[in-house]
């Protein structure tokens, strides 16, 4: 199926990369699956950059009701304490409640993978064969993070060098074993269980065990999040993982494999346009030869810009079906200005008919007119 | 037997008139079928020899134990207790021989030898035929039918009742539920259950009856959301007393306060008499930790989740009283702060600790450099005292450093087994795939058994 009408008209403008037609039909988004974008040295500067830290703790929300939210062992709750508290008692531990509630929401960093080169540090041919084993050296002094610490290890054949992440897995976990981390990774990681697990919607479980488990320059962890994220890209489950620590890293994904369809998508179906705003704001700052930053427009007017653009591509439009050439022709209307809720109502319309068209499989004329 | 013995006197008179009644019908191995045999075989040498006396009845007068005592006489030389025994509780023991009646299941005209007597067992005529007397095949189930008949009057046999509904123990009624309170008039009592919480028999001296018996029981009623009710009845009759006092107790109904519908408000501590009780509150999933009757208490009312402690006096009234006054006097979180002028903070584990405010007041204090303690508060400023937890006494002697020091070697043996199977399914390690003989330590039996099993190999091989 091919989608026209759309391009032609609108490829100067930078919105055309989100807000194309890809959400329309299942099969457009399989041909059009996006491939992996690697985490570079740059990506991850990028990432750690005062704005795009921003724009995604904006992004991420505070609900605090969800963070605090009960969390059951096997069903149990345990007994709570009571107090009596004075008003500026209560102010100041609300105070302190919501400091912790960013800190929990501190986001996973996102770094190069590490591709398990090691130093050489110190070759000894004076005693190749000494063993048949190979000997691992772990500093073990206190006041040494995991990643800090010193292991090196002695190779039989006499050369000394830098212990590769998974031998660091290893003896760390022998000598300071973490609360929630195994020396073995578990089994929940393995495709076969992985899959159904991702079926199943417990994308905030998986993403909480991957960084308990995994260091953040495994391959594994990449592997795993991604995977994850595209999952929830797929099923539009954003609302799952807002308010937690992982909703920025998503966003920052989606961006850099520019696939920003279904958020923007989502973001107006619940009427969140601020929201919508921020995220192409994202996705300006990580792909800057987009036409946007070409405009050179300071912050008050990117913000207009943006949001005049979103309502313009989207109420100017015509949905069209010829039932010979199998096409969806989405033709550009007179302009129109709708604002807050309204907007939200046309589009939710094209959106249903779209949806009507889609789960039928049957070609029929659908078309908008807009007053 | 001597109502055996009666029918078959009968018989033999009836049999006089029969001509061809052999010998072999009386054959039997009782002593008393021997008895009337000897008697039958005098009678029958009678029979043949004086016709003239053929419709006569004669009677025989023989003198023996059977005849001299009449039945039940005979049954409570076997079956009866003296008084004696039964005031000591010899009475009603289960297993105890009791009288049978053992016409019960017997037809006359009908026994051991399957033969058909025409007006006794068979009608005389059978459209214009006579009927004969006739020797039929026997009959294999007359015992059977016999013993089956007379089984059930063999021993006193306790009634089931189905374990779940057997209350706190199996031989007291005590904790047995009991349905719900009758309906008055149009008001049905929907979603209660009673419980008996207690069932004792009282006595009490009377001019006329002297030691007059009653039976006295204590039932609480409930719905499951927060109406209860208990209260105690007595009547001559178990059965007249439950109900009077499960309907008495749906007449006293009260209402206790939960906390979300689980567990009790806050912590209390209550008192009656001499019964102490204090409660805990608790968590979702905690269960009931408590007295037994607290527990079927708590059933009644709606909670879920208590811990409760009972000491001092334990009568079944005055837990009770204790346990419903500790309810009734609980404070609602509004209540609390207005008296405090304080807000009532709720923090959780669950929640990490989360400031959830369940009451605030109207004037709240601003700032003040001291708070009540909240547990303090609703427990009257009063501390539990727990008592002290000794260690378990075989870890004081000498021995037990040195046990320790044997099992130091073994200690984590089960967590790594259970480690190796979740990583290998089987018992074995990384160094088994090199080294085929590097297995974990399997028990000595098992080793052994390999042991015969390789032998056995070896040996059959060769």
């Amino acid at each position: 199926m091919k989608v026209g009408g759309w391009k032609s008209e609108t490829e100067n403008l930078f919105l055309n990369e989100f807000l194309n037609c890809k959400y329309l039909n299942s099969s457009c988004q399989r041909n059009l699956s996006i491939e992996k974008e690697v985490i570079t040295k740059e990506t991850s500067k990028l990432f750690f950059s005062e704005k795009a830290q921003e724009l995604m703790k904006q992004l991420t929300g505070l609900n605090i009701a969800k963070i605090y939210r009960t969390r059951t062992i096997e069903g149990k709750t345990l007994p709570s304490l009571h107090k009596f508290m004075t008003t500026e008692q209560l102010r100041h531990a609300q105070a302190e409640a919501i400091k912790k509630a960013y800190k929990k929401l501190k986001m996973p960093p996102l770094i190069p993978v590490n591709k398990g080169e090691t130093e050489i540090l110190e070759e000894v041919p004076e005693i190749i064969g000494f063993s048949k084993s190979k000997y691992v050296f772990t500093d073990i002094t206190y006041n040494k993070t995991d990643r800090q610490r010193h292991i090196v290890v002695r190779e039989p054949n006499g050369v000394l060098r830098k212990a590769l992440p998974f031998e660091r897995h290893r003896m760390n976990e022998i000598y300071f074993p973490r609360e929630g981390r195994s020396y073995q990774h578990p089994k929940m990681f393995q495709k076969e269980n992985l899959t159904p697990l991702l079926e199943k919607g417990e994308y905030e479980f998986i993403l909480d065990r991957a960084c308990c488990q995994f260091e953040p320059d495994d391959p594994e962890f990449h592997d795993i999040t991604f995977q994850t994220y595209q999952k929830v890209n797929e099923n539009k489950a954003f609302e799952v993982l807002r308010s937690t620590r992982h909703f920025g890293p998503l966003v920052f994904y989606l961006c850099l494999n520019k696939n920003l369809d279904n958020l923007i998508l989502e973001n107006l179906e619940t009427e969140r346009l601020n929201d919508a705003i921020l995220s192409i704001q994202l996705y300006s700052l990580i792909n800057p030869d987009c036409e946007f930053n070409t405009l050179n427009l300071n912050e008050d007017n990117q913000i207009e810009y943006i949001r005049s653009e979103a309502i313009r591509r989207l109420m100017d439009v015509r949905v069209s079906i010829d039932s010979e050439l199998q096409t969806i022709k989405i033709v550009k209307l007179k302009k129109i200005s709708v604002f807050g809720r309204r907007l939200n109502k046309v589009f939710e319309l094209i959106i249903n008919l779209f949806k009507g068209y889609a789960n039928n499989e049957e070609l029929r004329i659908v078309s908008f007119h807009p007053k | 037997m001597y109502s055996i013995l009666r029918i078959n006197t009968f018989l033999l008179f009836k049999l006089r008139i029969e001509q061809n009644v052999t010998r072999n019908f009386w054959r039997n191995d009782t002593g008393i079928s021997r008895l009337i045999n000897s008697l039958s075989v005098v009678h029958s040498k009678n029979f043949t020899e004086t016709e003239q006396f053929r419709y006569q009845q004669i009677r025989y007068v023989v003198s023996g134990f059977f005849n001299k005592h009449s039945a039940e006489q005979i049954w409570k030389g076997v079956s009866s207790v003296s008084k004696a025994g039964r005031k000591r509780g010899r009475g009603k023991i289960r297993g105890k021989k009791i009288i049978k009646d053992l016409n019960k299941g017997q037809i006359i005209g009908i026994g051991k030898e399957n033969i058909r007597f025409p007006g006794l067992s068979a009608p005389i005529l059978r459209g214009r035929e006579l009927v004969q007397q006739q020797t039929l095949p026997p009959d294999e189930n007359y015992e059977e039918n016999l013993i089956k008949a007379r089984k059930p009057m063999a021993k006193l046999v306790r009634q089931k009742v189905a374990p779940i509904d057997r209350g706190w123990s199996g031989g007291h009624p005590g904790g047995r539920k009991i349905g719900p309170p009758d309906p008055i008039g149009e008001d049905k009592f929907e979603n209660f259950e009673s419980v008996i919480l207690e069932q004792k028999p009282v006595v009490h001296m009377t001019r006329n009856f002297g030691r007059y018996r009653t039976v006295a029981c204590i039932v609480a009623t409930g719905n499951g959301n927060g109406l209860v009710g208990y209260s105690l009845a007595t009547a001559p009759e178990a059965k007249a007393a439950l109900k009077r006092a499960k309907n008495r107790a749906s007449q006293k109904l009260m209402y206790v306060q939960r906390y979300e519908n689980h567990t009790i408000m806050h912590n209390f501590y209550a008192r009656f008499g001499n019964t102490k009780i204090t409660a805990w509150k608790q968590g979702i999933g905690y269960g009931l930790k408590c007295h037994r009757i607290l527990k079927s208490l708590c059933e009644l009312i709606g909670i879920k989740d208590i811990y409760a402690k009972v000491e001092g006096g334990d009568s079944t009234l005055n837990i009770i009283n204790a346990f419903l006054i500790g309810l009734l006097r609980q404070k609602s979180f509004d209540e609390l702060a207005t008296e405090t002028h304080l807000h009532v903070v709720e923090m959780n584990k669950s929640n990490d600790y989360f400031p959830k405010v369940l009451a605030s007041p109207n004037d709240p204090v601003e700032s003040s450099e001291e708070t009540p303690d909240f547990n303090l508060y609703v427990f009257d400023d009063q501390v539990f005292h727990w008592k002290k937890k000794w260690p378990p006494t075989y870890t004081l002697g000498k021995r037990w450093p040195i046990e320790l020091r044997k099992r130091e070697n073994i200690r984590s043996h089960f967590d790594t087994k259970i480690q190796l199977l979740a990583e290998y399914n089987e018992l074995k390690s990384f160094l088994t795939d090199r080294y085929h003989e590097c297995k974990p330590c399997l028990p000595p039996w098992s080793r052994k058994i390999k042991f015969a099993k390789m032998e056995h190999e070896s040996s059959s091989e060769s």
